[in-house]
Order: structure tokens, then sequence, then C-alpha cells
């Protein structure tokens, strides 16, 4: 590599702007995959392994970067399944919740109300939670209390960990009935029910057969005409062929929404230019050293060149890596700085991690395979 | 008075300067051929930017939905405008890798042939006409790998128009090609021009002695 030092320079210049347009757009994708994976995390807190949710699933709302129900499930669902666990018929260890998430506005603000049986009715003053903006739009301070759809109510805890950016307030969920009943819901529906099961099997399949619901644990369900609804089973090893958890297939569709448009595609032919220059940079170096290499060869050990390849491309690709890095922060600075967070780096960087091996070990062999292929005869006598 | 009229022999420098100038373009061009395969690859490579330049100048309507759709995914913190600029960049910059094969080669050919030019600067050429000679032949990478991206363009339109089993694609897009085609062109030979800089600069460099008992 040093022989030719502006070689290698613009071999590693054209690597590192590949593989800085490659971080940028996977970063891109990336920082989405965290947003969803955040708001998924969050609903299926605390071990849930069996989430209920309406015939058209769910969806991520992009606006306020949240989980929300597409449709409404009966209530009456919910209050089969707990009596269920109560007389017996499911194990007693089962825990169900009931969630209702919703967009309607207080005093003229717009808010996420959140109703949910994990926070319990006891009261008065009834607990809520919220988030940072939720507390500065109504002007509470923890442990406040305030009157909130005729029920005196009391600023429990804030909501940490999500990401989103709307007015975010978590109450029970018969105070959330309350909240959205003067504004848009009726009363009996539900977004989705929360189920942790010792058996979640059973249970799953207990729940498909008692209201006709499609099992899926996949987000892409395969539903019926007469499906009314999805139990979609989270933990990995349901069957045979579900060895990939549910949380793991989301990120790789939401992941697979950025990087398998035209912006995954200009990145890859990008990457694909930056290794057909360290290919042919490889093999020009060969080229101008053939009587070395004939001689190599001639004395049997032409085979030993695979490591200095080996060597000269894992310089390469390093110092283009930590250069392309650089370039990825750069671009993504300029173009998407929402996407520019450290924990989005950090998985982007894990992303393209596999790269490096496949390329640094067929950008070795390339050249190595094209160079035993010569007669050692032949490359002693070029000129 | 000398001032106000050419004498005979500025005249005929001035001529020369010229001569001199197209006899570096055809020998520039004459060792253009002469490099065989080699060329190949930095034409390619050129031609794959300019493919995607093209095809973003030319599907722009397309590309907007898309940048639409990815700042979409974050709401309204998501700008669409810069997701569609950063489209325009990074085909910018795959081209300009694709350049980068061109110094490259250019380089390899300047080190392959220090003989030759050290002996021509020995018999008295002007680092000049070298520096021209080289320039002819990066400048070549560049307008062949230009038709060759818009050649190629034009077949990915054509492979667009016939995956949706209609010409209805080419109709639409076509007022926008010419504007397109000289776009892609005019990018893929600026960046070739500027890459013969630094092949030029290290033959201008090579001191005579040591580029004639250069072994190859």
């Amino acid at each position: 590599m040093t022989r030719h030092k502006d070689r290698a320079a613009f071999t590693i210049i054209g690597l590192a702007l590949a593989l800085g347009i490659l971080f940028f757009v996977y970063g891109i994708g990336i920082s989405y995959q965290t947003n969803v994976s955040t708001s998924y995390n969050y609903v299926t807190r605390g071990g849930v392994n069996l989430w209920v949710t309406p015939t058209q699933g769910f969806v991520y709302d992009s606006q306020s970067q949240l989980l929300f129900a597409n449709g409404t499930l009966p209530y009456g669902v919910y209050t089969q399944i707990s009596d269920a666990v109560s007389n017996g018929t499911l194990p007693q260890s089962t825990v169900v919740n009931a969630e209702l998430i919703a967009k309607t506005s207080i005093d003229g603000q717009s808010f996420i109300v959140w109703g949910t049986t994990r926070i319990s009715e006891t009261g008065p003053p009834l607990q809520v939670m919220m988030n940072q903006q939720a507390a500065n739009a109504l002007g509470i301070s923890v442990s406040q209390q305030f009157t909130l759809a005729g029920q005196t109510v009391v600023f429990a805890q804030p909501i940490v960990g999500l990401q989103t950016t709307d007015n975010l307030l978590m109450v029970p969920l018969s105070l959330g009935y309350k909240i959205l009943n003067q504004n848009i819901t009726p009363r009996s529906d539900l977004s989705w029910i929360l189920i942790k099961a010792p058996y979640f099997k059973t249970t799953a399949g207990w729940i498909s057969s008692q209201f006709n619901f499609a099992e899926s644990t996949s987000p892409s369900a395969s539903i019926t005409t007469n499906t009314r609804g999805i139990v979609f089973i989270l933990p990995a090893g349901f069957s045979r062929y579900a060895v990939i958890p549910f949380s793991s297939q989301l990120s790789a569709v939401s992941l697979s929404r950025v990087v398998n448009t035209t912006y995954g595609l200009l990145a890859n032919v990008s990457l694909g230019l930056g290794f057909i220059l360290v290919v042919s940079t490889a093999l020009l170096n060969m080229e101008e050293r053939r009587r070395e290499l004939g001689m190599w060869a001639a004395i049997g050990i032409a085979e030993d060149t695979f490591f200095i390849f080996l060597i000269e491309s894992i310089f390469v690709y390093a110092i283009a890596a930590a250069i392309g890095f650089l370039i990825g922060i750069g671009f993504s600075a300029a173009f998407a700085p929402w996407t520019l967070r450290l924990s989005t780096l950090g998985n982007s960087s894990l992303a393209l991690l596999p790269y490096f091996p496949t390329l640094v070990i067929v950008g070795s062999l390339v050249p190595l395979q094209i160079l035993l292929n010569k007669k050692p005869l032949d490359l002693l006598l070029s000129r | 008075m000398a001032s106000a009229v050419l004498t005979n022999e500025e005249v005929g420098a001035s001529e020369k300067s010229r001569g001199v100038l197209l006899k570096a373009i055809s020998v520039g061009r004459r060792n253009f051929s002469r490099g065989g395969k080699h060329v190949l690859l930095p034409i390619l490579t050129i031609g794959t930017g300019t493919v995607l330049i093209f095809t973003t100048q030319v599907f722009t309507s397309y590309l907007r939905a898309q940048a639409q759709l990815i700042a979409g995914l974050f709401g309204s913190t998501g700008n669409s405008g810069s997701i569609l600029s950063s489209t325009y960049w990074i085909s910018t910059l795959v081209l300009v890798i694709g350049t980068l094969e061109s110094v490259i080669v250019m380089s390899r050919n300047v080190v392959r042939r220090t003989r030759e030019i050290g002996i021509l600067k020995a018999i008295g050429v002007e680092s000049k006409t070298i520096a021209m000679i080289i320039h002819t032949e990066t400048f070549l990478y560049g307008v062949l790998g230009g038709i060759v991206g818009i050649l190629g363009g034009l077949i990915v339109l054509l492979l667009v128009a016939l995956s949706q089993l209609s010409f209805d694609p080419i109709f639409v897009l076509a007022p926008s090609i010419p504007r397109a085609s000289a776009y892609a062109f005019i990018l893929a030979v600026i960046p070739s021009i500027a890459a013969g800089f630094y092949p030029s600069y290290r033959a201008i460099r090579l001191s005579v002695l040591e580029a004639i008992s250069h072994e190859a």
C-alpha cells in the first residue's frame, strides 16, 4: 500500500465516500427503525407475549411517533378473556390489560389519550401519567392535583422512554373513556389487549378459536373474511418456522421501508463502485509487481500473497470506514439532522459491520485468483 | 514597428504552438486507444455514475414522492426537500467515485510510461504538451463514460417502460430527457478534466534522468 501512497489515497477516498453514503442511508432507515421499536417496546413492556389487535393490526403514526391500532376491538373480548382467567379456563397467573389510544383535544389543545388498565382505578384522586409536553400544555407539575373530565386526578409520574413530540396523557381506562366519549370514540371500543400468559401458545389458541381471531408470529398476518382480530405472538420459537422474534421482524420491516427505496439502491451502487476501486487498485499493483509475483509463483509460494492482499485491503477498508463514518455524520447533519442521534450512529455502524469481512475477503480473493491463473513463466517474462 | 505587427517569427511560433497542441491531443487519443482493456473500467465506472445522475434527473417526480414518503416516516420533524437534495448529492458523489477510477488508471499509466515521458522531455517537449496528452486521455474517459451513461440511462427508461408494459413513461418523461442528458454529460466530463490534473502534475514533476533510467 505504501508503495503507491497516492493510489491508495484515491482508493480510500472513493471507498470512504461510498461508505459515507451507505452510512447516511442506513442512518435514516435505522432512525425510523429505532422510533418504531421504541414505541413497540413501550407498548409491550413488562413481558407481554400476546398482543391482540383489530383485524387491520396496528399502524405506526409518524406524526406522533407512536403505534396506534388500525381499527377497534369490542370491549367484550377483554371482559371474556378476564372472565376466563378468573374462572380458571386460562391459567390464574395470566395478566390481561386492555388499552385504548386515540387522539383528541382537551381545552382546545390536541392530546393523545392513552387509557390503560395498567394504571389502577383506585382513587380519588385517580392517577395519571403524562410526558413533559403534556405537563407543560396543562401547566401541571408532578404530584399536583387537577380536574380532568370532571374527575379529580393527580399527576403521579412522568412518562419516560417514549420519543413522541405530541402531548401524551396516560390515564386509567375508565377515565380514558370519559375523556374520549365527549369527543370521538363510542364506549365499547378498545385499541388492543396485552396479555402476559404463562402458556402463551395455549392462550393464543384459545383466544383465536373463541373469537375467530387469526394467530400470527410476524407483523404481517394473513387474515380471511371472517377473521375478527389478530393475536400477535411475540416471543420467538412459537413454531419451528418462527425462529425470529416479532420485534426483530418489525425492525426489519421498518428498516426496509427506507433501505429498499432508490436511496438504498444508490448507496449499494456507490459501494459497488468503491469496491471496484479497491480491486482494480490491487490488480494494478499486482501488474506492476508481475516479475516479483512471478518469482513467488515460481518457488511455489504465490498463495501466501493472499495475506499480503488481505492485510492491504484490511488497511484500506479500516481507514475508509473511519473516514466514511465521518462523511456519513456530515451527510446526516446536512440533509437529515433529525436522524442524528448517538443510538442511531451506533446502530448503523453495527448494521454496516457485516459488510467488512465480506468486502475484505472477496477483495483479496479476486486478485489472488487472477494471479494464480497465470503461469509463473508468463509473469517472469512479462515486461 | 514590432509592437503593432506580428513578426514572421511570432506568427510562426503561435502556429507552431497550435500545431503542438493538436499533436498532443492526437497523441493522447492514440495513447487512449493503446490502453486496451484498461480503458474499459474507468469508462464503465464513470458511466455508472452518469446513469444514476441521468435517471435521478429524469425521474424527479418519482424521487420527490419517495422523498416525501421517507421524510413522512418522521412526521413533522422530517424534511422531504433536504432528502430529495441528498439524492442529487449522492448520485453526484457516485460519479465522483467513478471518476476516481480514471485518476487511478491514469496515474498507473504515468508510472508505466515513465520512460516514454522522460524521453519526450529529453528531446525538448514542453511540460504543457505532456500535460495536454494526459488531459486528453482523461477527457476521453469522461466523454465516453458520459455517452455510455446516457445510453445506459435510456436503457433504464426502456426497462421501466417494459416493466409497466406501456410506453407511457417514456412519453411522459421524454421532455426532460434532453436536459437530463446534457446535465449528466457535463457532470461526467467536468470531473474527468479535473481527474487529469494529478497524473499530469506527477508527469511534469518527473526528472528526465530518473525517468529515462526507470525500469518498467
